[in-house]
C-alpha cells in the first residue's frame, strides 16, 4: 500500500509518500504503529484532531 | 458543472458573467467569492495553498454531484486556487443556478461547508516570523452536521 502525506505531516516526516506492506487493521491502528517507529512519525500524528484520512482503492 | 483547480487569478465578475448567460431556464445564480484575509493580529505576507492534484477535482466534482442531487439546480460552478496568494486575493467561488433562490442559496451554502472539509486542500499561513499549516477546525466539522 502506498501512503502520501500533506502539508505538516509531510514536512514532518519528511516524506511526500512511502510504500508500506499491505496490512490488515484500522487507520487508527497504522497511526499508532507509524508513531511508535520514530520521533519525526510522532511529531507527524501528535494531533489527531487535525488529521484526516482518507482511502483510496485502486 | 464546472471545475476549476488552478493556481492563476481569475476574473469573478467574467465568472459569474459568463455562468448566468448560459443559464437560460434559471431564475436565481447564487454566488460566494472567498477572499485570503490577514490574521487577526496582522502580519500575513502570504496564505501557500496546497493540494492533491489529481484528486482534488475528484473530490470537487463529488461534492457538486452532491449537491444537485439534494437541490434542483441548472448548473453548479467551482473554482479553487492553489499556490501562494496574498491578502485581498480571491481564493476561491462557488456559482448555483437553479429555478427559486432558496435551492441556489442553500445549495451554495451546503458546498462551503463542504469544501472548506472535505476538499484536499491544505493552507500554510506565512507571516515575517511564522509559518503555520492550519489544522482542520471543530466547527467546521459541526458545521457539516445541518445537512
Amino acid at each position: 500500500m502506498k501512503i502520501l502525506y500533506f502539508a505538516w505531516v509531510r514536512e514532518r516526516i519528511g516524506l511526500p509518500s512511502e510504500e508500506l506492506e499491505n496490512r490488515s487493521g484500522t487507520v487508527r491502528d497504522l497511526i499508532e504503529d507509524l508513531r511508535a517507529r520514530e520521533e519525526r512519525y510522532a511529531a507527524a500524528f501528535a494531533d489527531l484532531s487535525a488529521l484526516r484520512v482518507q482511502l483510496i482503492n485502486s | 458543472m464546472h471545475i476549476l483547480v488552478q493556481q492563476a487569478a481569475f476574473d469573478m465578475g467574467a465568472q459569474v458573467n459568463d455562468f448566468t448567460s448560459a443559464q437560460d431556464a434559471s431564475g436565481a445564480v447564487v454566488t460566494f467569492t472567498g477572499i485570503v484575509r490577514d490574521l487577526p493580529q496582522g502580519g500575513l505576507q502570504h496564505m501557500l495553498i496546497e493540494h492533491y492534484p489529481g484528486m482534488t477535482e475528484k473530490a470537487l466534482t463529488e461534492i457538486a454531484h452532491q449537491a444537485r442531487t439534494r437541490w434542483a439546480l441548472d448548473d453548479v460552478l467551482v473554482i479553487h486556487r492553489y499556490g501562494m496568494l496574498i491578502p485581498g486575493e480571491t481564493i476561491m467561488m462557488v456559482a448555483t443556478a437553479s429555478a427559486h433562490r432558496k435551492n441556489a442559496f442553500e445549495a451554495a451554502d451546503f458546498l462551503m461547508d463542504y469544501l472548506k472539509s472535505r476538499a484536499p486542500f491544505w493552507k500554510k499561513e506565512i507571516t515575517s516570523a511564522t509559518a503555520d499549516w492550519v489544522g482542520a477546525k471543530q466547527a467546521d466539522e459541526q458545521a457539516l452536521n445541518r445537512w
